[in-house]
């Protein structure tokens, strides 16, 4: 008796040692590990907390989060790249992930990652003082054109999502702005919009929020396919004219070649999450935009975002792939 | 009134007033674990509160805030680690009073700093937010460019007995807070390919290695030598002269800790640095900071408590965080589906009596807890060196690594750890590396933002109100000492004359 127990246990032991199958089919047994390129507090972390905190309920297995910040989720795309493909570590991924690899950053970039969800997405915007004489893109054009290198902009470094999407206004309508750099994201712009400091800012429909609520500054129209939820009486670009659509996203990524099934029930967790009230009313509420894009359209989205970011970072000088 | 009411009754409840102190200790517990900060100990229990109601759950954030910033107080004192960075000046003289044998009392006074700075920090936060909101929006680049300025002048009052070492001191700092990408033109700066360098090498490991590793090397070669350092403690209670001198000398720094935390990308760290360099400068022995007085402890205490009641203004009046910690508040008030600015006064009356409240009872909160850990330092360092020189050097690697899981910080924690002892054979200090470090960001970012959108250079410095007031105070700061020490020669060759 003891020994066949003994002789079932020795070939259960090496059946599931050695075969991704068995392996995939109790996935999840132990805790999973969520890597956030970000710091604690910073955006992607609480959006990641909040997130999982709810995919845990729907996984069946604990979701713990670990904080490796470090040159814009560079490092942490690092670790997840090289990590093991068993679902057992995962990450989440923003904007970035499409320019470190062309900028000659990191050597990986979004082939080497399997997707599971796209759960986010903030479009850029270009924000105002209230009192500012411009009611729509229009007006701030026609002003530009005829005070060139005048108006002052606030706007992340150069590279970062933030900055291409104010480029892509300038280029769309033939004009050049005075732009001031912003170190750390784009979160200083909409203060310094609303302090009188600078003209206007470019930021995220998120980021301005707060100042918007307060009625200090306003938005002259976001750069998404459609009108955020948050804001139902603010036009995009595209109402206005300009044919410009950029913005950021998160997406929660897999090493490649991580199993299709372990893809299939992370995905399964992940879209009921970002389905939840909790999440839906914190990011509707905080001026995001939720998604629940499955593994397929997260991944053509990616190589669609690769080809737009290769194109930009190529005509500014900027690309320096490692091959 | 009709909302204070409801307010009072929600907060003392039992289980209220349960979630206020454990939230307290708790924030006491994470500050005074090297390593382990604020914002981490928020960010950890935030998921927890999403499953209590919006007022349970913003108390229990609100009480971790407040101990959190004080916590750092205790690894300062007892050990010489920091353990939060806003902690670094309270090391300066704490750690010399512990030395001597006064641990217990620096604790008490340290204790007391923080309650009376924490409640009036709380208090202007009620009364005069609305005032204090536009204060912070006045400040753009320039203002917080002169703002790292005057921070760094405070270097007369770090660098002690020789300007000189403090400047070589200060300039290390800032020559290591260039590491990263350029922030203006994203270009790697000495980052020798890593990816963990593309973000700058964080101060965090510098600080806990040139305090926290140092000191156990220095007490390693005197091992054999020093007995055990009797500690005199007689009651918790700090003495009426102690409490007489925390009572005279909290004012000015709780101000300036309460404006700073106003000014959102500041912070703690930056309010104690300029508390303290204001309490030398103002000092009738200005030489006797640093070698472990309580008006040193009471500047840096009671600045970064009033920091907390600051960063809560632009948080509840603009929706903007003065702090990281205070950004996560934010994130909890948007859970609940609660959008901070001037309209949650007006929607949530009750719920922000109730928050007032709370932020008052959990400084008593952080005062009764440490008050009950004065009592139990004399006997944390009373273990003996054999023992306690391990937990030291193991609380550092675990304090460094903590911050971003990274390796790199503990190997950079023992390579600063090893040239802080020797830098100070050269009579060179850590305070004044640090200073170069913290302050070396802000000044950078802020300068080239300034020149970026001004059409006229450097002249915008003197075109604005609060720049101008600014400069003032850092010549004065500047030509101070040279006035007095002129002043004290001509009293000297005045009494020999008599």
């Amino acid at each position: 008796m003891k020994r066949t127990l003994l002789f079932t246990l020795a070939v259960l032991i090496t059946l599931s040692w050695g075969s991704n199958i068995v392996l995939s089919a109790d996935y999840p047994n132990k805790p999973v590990t969520y890597i956030i390129g970000w710091r604690t507090g910073g955006g992607s972390d609480l959006v990641g907390r909040v997130l999982c905190g709810e995919a845990e309920k729907f996984l069946g297995q604990r979701i713990i989060i670990v904080n490796k910040p470090g040159g814009s989720g560079a490092k942490a795309y690092m670790e997840i790249s090289q990590a093991k493909p068993d679902g057992y570590t995962i990450g989440n991924c923003t904007g970035t992930i499409s320019t470190h690899k062309f900028m000659g950053n990191i050597p990986v970039g979004s082939q080497n990652f399997s997707p599971v969800i796209t759960f986010n997405k903030d479009p850029g915007g270009f924000w105002v003082k209230k009192d500012a004489p411009w009611k729509t893109l229009d007006d701030l054009v026609a002003d530009a054109k005829k005070n060139p290198g005048k108006i002052t902009v606030a706007a992340s470094n150069p590279g970062s999502i933030t900055r291409f999407g104010l480029l892509l206004l300038e280029e769309a309508a033939g004009i050049k702005f005075r732009i001031a750099s912003q170190s750390g994201g784009e979160s200083k712009g909409p203060k310094l919009v609303a302090g009188g400091h600078v003209d206007a800012c470019q930021a995220a429909p998120v980021t301005g929020r707060s100042l918007y609520k307060a009625g200090l500054i306003r938005p002259l129209g976001f750069m998404s396919e459609e009108r955020v939820p948050a804001y139902p009486e603010i036009p995009t670009y595209k109402e206005q004219g300009y044919n410009v659509v950029i913005g950021n996203y998160r997406q929660v990524l897999a090493p490649k070649d991580t199993p299709e099934e372990i893809i299939n029930k992370l995905y399964s967790a992940f879209k009921k999450a970002a389905n939840s009230e909790k999440y839906k009313n914190f990011m509707i509420g905080s001026g995001s935009v939720p998604l629940d894009w499955g593994p397929e359209k997260s991944k053509s989205y990616l190589m669609e975002q690769d080809k737009i970011f290769m194109k930009m970072i190529k005509e500014r000088g900027l690309y320096k792939e490692k091959k | 009134m009709e909302h204070i009411l409801p307010a009072l009754k929600d907060v003392f409840e039992l289980k209220m007033l349960f979630y206020i102190f454990g939230g307290t200790a708790l924030g006491i517990a994470v500050g005074a674990m090297p390593g382990l900060s604020a914002t981490m100990g928020l960010a950890v229990v935030l998921p927890l509160t999403f499953y209590m109601s919006p007022a349970e759950g913003i108390i229990i954030l609100l009480g971790m805030y407040v101990g959190a910033l004080y916590g750092g107080s205790f690894s300062a004192i007892l050990l010489n680690i920091p353990g939060a960075p806003p902690a670094v000046m309270t090391a300066l003289d704490g750690y010399p009073m512990s030395k001597r044998g006064e641990a217990g009392r620096a604790i008490g006074i340290s204790t007391l700093s923080s309650f009376i700075g924490g409640l009036f920090g709380v208090i202007c936060l009620i009364v005069i937010a609305p005032i204090l909101a536009k204060f912070a929006l006045k400040f753009g680049p320039p203002e917080y460019t002169l703002l790292a300025v005057f921070g760094l002048s405070a270097i007369v009052a770090v660098a002690s007995k020789s300007l000189i070492r403090g400047f070589v001191g200060v300039t290390i700092g800032l020559l290591i807070a260039t590491v990263g990408l350029d922030p203006f033109t994203s270009v790697p700066r000495f980052t020798f390919g890593r990816v963990e360098l593309m973000s700058g090498i964080s101060y965090v490991p510098i600080v806990i290695g040139m305090f926290g590793l140092t000191e156990v090397m220095n007490q390693t070669m005197e091992i054999n030598i020093a007995g055990k350092i009797s500690q005199k403690i007689k009651k918790i209670i700090p003495g009426k002269a102690d409490i007489m001198l925390v009572m005279k000398k909290f004012l000015p720094s709780s101000i300036i800790g309460m404006l700073i935390g106003v000014l959102p990308g500041a912070g703690g760290t930056i309010a104690s640095i300029i508390s303290y360099n204001q309490a030398v400068q103002t000092s009738k022995t200005p030489e006797k900071f640093g070698t472990g007085i309580p008006e040193g402890v009471i500047a840096a205490e009671s600045a970064n408590n009033a920091e907390v009641g600051g960063s809560l203004v632009p948080l509840f009046t603009l929706g903007i965080p003065g702090s990281s910690p205070a950004a996560i508040l934010l994130g909890a008030l948007m859970i609940h589906n609660l959008t901070p600015g001037p309209m949650l006064f007006v929607e949530q009356a009750t719920l922000m009596n109730t928050m007032f409240i709370a932020l008052i009872v959990s400084q008593f909160a952080l005062m009764i807890v440490g008050l009950l850990m004065a009592k139990a330092a004399p006997y944390i360092i009373s273990i003996r060196k054999v023992v306690m020189l391990p937990i030291i050097a193991l609380l550092c690697v675990i304090g460094s690594y903590a911050l971003k899981n990274s390796y790199l910080d503990i190997v950079i924690m023992m390579i600063f750890g090893v040239v802080g002892f020797i830098l100070q054979e050269f009579g060179i200090k850590p305070a004044p590396i640090i200073l170069g470090l913290i302050l070396g960001p802000l000044a950078e970012n802020n300068l080239r933002s300034t020149l970026e959108i001004s059409e006229h250079g450097l002249f915008l410095f003197i075109t604005r109100p609060i720049c101008i007031v600014l400069l003032v105070l850092i010549l004065a700061v500047i030509l101070f000492p040279f006035w007095q020490s002129k002043r004290m020669e001509r009293k000297r060759k005045r009494s020999i004359k008599t």
